[in-house]
């Protein structure tokens, strides 16, 4: 990465972390903060479903593992959610490999169907049971988180801004490994797998291999991802942290946005999660469904005129102004 | 011109699909240094017969031994390490990427370092003459180019051993000819070479020996000359003679 | 022991339905291989149709049938026709990703248009038929459910026999077979598209009907549609009648009896993974691989 395009970063990231200091109305906190959530699940899901190219529709399950591993820990073992988040990954990275070494052997949309079957499998699972492990889960009632006191140990705060910096530091690490990836072996390994792994295979890439590593590090982003959201949310609701809804919105902003980039899963969600928020704040909750309504109608859309994803397209229109700009450079300097 | 130690060794080895035996008991030696050919008609089993080296299945009898190891049971991305890299009859390219970025996923191999392999494609390209083309994606590029792109990309995995299958098919005849210098230049950078080809003029150039193939069956092997006036052949090929008139 | 014997023919009569349900999603897969994920969102819009016909014009549910059943083969052809083809065009793997992730966007998009209009209270319509009951010895049968599994069948059992002896029904197996010989032969593939397409989503609006007697309408009544097809296409193998037919009855007896003998989460939770099963190891479906 250059220095120009490092240091605009920084400076974004930078601008961002400022937001608190501005915005002091807690509903608009709420907001921001759900964006920079669903942002950073598109970007762990981004590693699978875009680099590595499966379309794995039930990866919402690791949302749910993060979730309830470090929700149980925190209720029941006062362990720090800190602990949990990592307990939570790694948990969820062994799953990705048990159902990865069954999902990965099917094609395209058999995989995708399987990775849905395991999904709900779990969820089922969760649902119907009140006793996990051993511990009072409660099925389908969820669990509901205990209020330890405000503190960045607990992970639980007063103030809306606690969360904001953990989730953008959250957002800013995902960002930055998810380039790592992306610019380094493994990058181009996933790349060819994606295009055609029969070929890739016959350089040495280990096809299997590669796309198990890709599983288990997008799980484990999504699984720490998902032991922030309960904090934030201070409930764990199974049929909404396991749903299939969930699943599909953390993959949705990615395919909009243009899965297999960098920037477009996060300005995707920026510009879409928010929509669901403003729209119950303008039409109230009657007017449920709307905004799911339009974020099908959008992928619809999207899917048939620009299937590689918004921001590629937004970069192909900057740099056809920056070549026209160039054209035109010339003439007026020459004279 | 005989090569050195024994490279490649395919020992009696069968291939059967259900009912289909498309190899029958096929050996094939491969020395150090030498280029092999293998022709027959279409369906004879040539290119399964690469598929199996390659590891993309396993023989359903007998053993393939390369540089003492034995290789049959292996899978495609360890044999390539071990080794031993191909260009498919189809080419196979990554229609996303660039023909540099393509040559850099065969140099990641032995180079695991973006700067490293990148270095390392640019030499392979240079080699190969697609320096010019290198920021050129996959998608956009023509068939000759795009078979030379399956060469660059196997070449930078450094191999002991290439297969080529039919890497001049559906090439005119002076794109064919640059392609013979090509694999000439590559044998003389010491690597051995394995080829699978319909155009009898290139074969016959450029093989130290040569095994015919027929319905799975080898009904010759020998140097060039041997093989070109061998009854059997000149029968079995009497039918296919619009092949060769490429 | 004849609440089991109860649970099989209530599995065995939803079954029929489903397969009724699934069999177009099986040749939709078959012919083009295509995925198509708003496959229950589809059967929900056929459902709400049948509902506002019916407390509109109070017709008979079997008879509402016929006409859902055109109407959805016109949806069926023209979102084939219209929309579906230029995005397999675009498509170079042999499985388009694409199509399943419109279709997903579909799905989403239709079960919340009926979230909003209808909202989420369950719609029942009381048709003659519904609530009514039959008793065979010692076990109640459901009279709607057992008038919509026979129409099923003889549907299912009218379709393979249009497959195998009429000209557009070959020619839709020949395209499912073999596409390249196919055209060779001059048959038409855009058309065969649409029309096998449509076909399996008229069957689909056909059987909107045929729930509407004992089935409650609600705009989720999609998603539980579409995974359960999925599993009954893959079960009965790809592209199969006789497929969706056992694939229907045996998810159908699976839900009931599993219902009936553990709980019902854990019947749903048998279904997926008899799915992942079968996906495993027997990819072409429990008959193996077989034509139309």
């Amino acid at each position: 990465m250059n220095v120009k395009k490092a240091a605009l970063c920084a400076g974004i990231v930078l601008a961002t972390a400022l937001i608190p200091l501005f915005v002091t109305n807690n509903l608009a906190m709420q907001y921001i903060i759900n964006m920079l959530i669903f942002a950073y699940f598109a970007t762990a899901w981004n590693i699978i479903g875009g680099y590595a190219g499966q379309l794995a529709l039930g990866n919402g399950v690791y949302v749910g593992i993060g979730a309830y591993v470090s929700t149980i820990l925190f209720a029941y073992e006062g362990i720090t959610p800190w602990i949990g988040m990592l307990a939570g990954g790694v948990i969820a990275a062994l799953l990705a490999l048990i159902i990865g070494s069954i999902t990965f052997r099917l094609s395209g949309s058999y995989f995708a169907l399987a990775t849905v079957a395991m999904l709900h499998i779990i969820r089922l699972t969760f649902l119907s049971n009140n006793y996990m492990f051993g511990y009072h889960t409660k099925g389908a009632l969820g669990i509901s988180l205990p209020w330890r006191g405000n503190s960045i140990i607990n992970m639980q705060f007063e103030e809306k801004a606690g969360y904001f910096y953990i989730i953008l530091a959250l957002l800013v690490a995902a960002g930055a490994f998810s380039y790592r990836i992306k610019t380094s072996k493994m990058g181009y390994y996933l790349q060819a797998i994606n295009t055609n792994p029969e070929a890739a295979s016959s350089l040495g890439v280990n096809v299997m291999g590669m796309k198990l590593k890709a599983s288990m590090i997008s799980a484990f982003m999504t699984a720490v991802g998902g032991s922030f959201y309960v904090q934030f949310l201070n409930v764990l609701d199974p049929s909404r942290i396991l749903g299939y809804d969930m699943s599909v919105q953390i993959l949705l902003f990615a395919i909009i946005g243009g899965k297999g980039t960098l920037w477009g899963p996060i300005i995707a969600s920026l510009i879409m999660t928010p929509l669901q928020d403003v729209l119950r704040g303008i039409v109230g909750a009657s007017i449920s469904g709307l905004a799911q309504a339009i974020y099908g109608l959008v992928l619809m859309l999207f899917i048939y005129f620009l299937p590689a994803g918004l921001w590629p397209a937004i970069i192909k229109l900057y740099n056809k102004i920056v070549a026209k700009i160039r054209a035109r450079a010339p003439a007026n300097a020459g004279e | 011109m005989e090569g050195g130690k024994l490279l490649l060794q395919v020992d009696a080895v069968t291939k059967q699909f259900g009912g289909l035996t498309a190899v029958n008991d096929v050996s094939v030696d491969v020395n150090q240094g030498e280029i092999v050919g293998l022709i027959g008609a279409n369906g004879a089993g040539k290119t399964t017969l690469f598929n199996m080296i390659a590891g993309v299945f396993p023989p359903t009898e007998g053993k393939i031994v390369f540089q003492d190891t034995e290789i049959q049971k292996l899978p495609c991305q360890k044999i390539s390490r071990l080794g031993i890299g191909r260009t498919y009859q189809i080419v196979k390219p990554f229609s996303n990427l660039t023909v540099l970025e393509n040559t850099m996923v065969g140099a990641l191999q032995h180079y695991p370092k973006i700067a490293g392999a990148r270095q390392k494609a640019l030499d392979i390209l240079d080699f190969i003459g697609l320096s010019h083309r290198k920021d050129v994606v996959g998608a956009s590029l023509g068939l000759p180019e795009l078979k030379r792109m399956e060469l660059a990309r196997a070449l930078a995995t450094e191999p002991k051993l290439l297969l080529l299958d039919e890497v001049m098919a559906g090439l005119n005849p002076s794109d064919g000819a640059k392609v013979i210098e090509y694999i000439q230049k590559i044998k003389e950078s010491g690597v051995t070479i394995i080829i699978i080809e319909h155009v009898m003029k290139a074969i016959m150039t450029l093989s130290d020996k040569i095994y015919v193939l027929n319905q799975g069956r080898l009904i010759a092997q020998g140097s060039p000359d041997e093989v070109s006036n061998d009854p059997e052949v000149i029968k079995s090929y009497l039918g296919e003679k619009r092949y060769v008139k490429n | 022991m004849s609440m089991y014997v109860q649970a099989l023919i209530d599995g065995l009569l939803v079954g029929g339905v489903y397969a009724t349900i699934a069999v177009g999603l099986s040749l939709a897969f078959g012919v083009m291989r295509i995925i198509n994920w708003a496959h229950g969102e589809l059967l929900m819009t056929g459902m709400y149709i049948s509902y506002f016909i019916f407390t509109a014009t109070g017709l008979d549910p079997y008879l509402i049938m016929l006409l859902t059943a055109v109407m959805m083969f016109f949806v069926g052809f023209f979102l084939q026709k219209g929309i579906i083809s230029n995005i397999l065009e675009r498509e170079t793997e042999l499985e388009p990703i694409s199509v399943l992730l419109f279709t997903s966007g579909l799905g989403l998009f239709l079960s919340n248009l009926a979230l909003m209009i209808f909202g989420a209270n369950p719609l029942t319509a009381n048709t003659a038929y519904t609530g009514k009951s039959l008793q065979i010895a010692s076990i109640y049968v459901s009279v709607p459910k057992l008038i919509s599994f026979t129409i099923a069948i003889v549907c299912t059992l009218a379709l393979y026999f249009f497959l195998q002896r009429s000209e557009m029904g070959r020619a839709i197996r020949a395209t499912a077979q073999n596409r390249s010989v196919a055209t060779l032969m001059g048959i038409n593939m855009k058309h065969i598209y649409n029309v096998a397409f449509g076909i399996g989503i008229a069957l689909v609006g056909l059987s909107g009907a045929l729930l509407l007697p004992y089935l409650p309408v609600v705009p989720t009544v999609g998603a539980t549609f579409s995974f359960k097809s999925f599993v009954i296409v893959v079960l009965g193998g790809q592209g199969s009648v006789p497929g969706a037919l056992l694939g229907g009855l045996l998810v159908g007896i699976i839900e009931k009896l599993g219902t009936q003998l553990v709980s019902d989460s854990v019947a749903q939770m048998a279904v997926f993974i008899v799915f992942i099963l079968v996906l495993l190891f027997k990819p072409y479906g429990l008959l193996g691989k077989k034509d139309i």
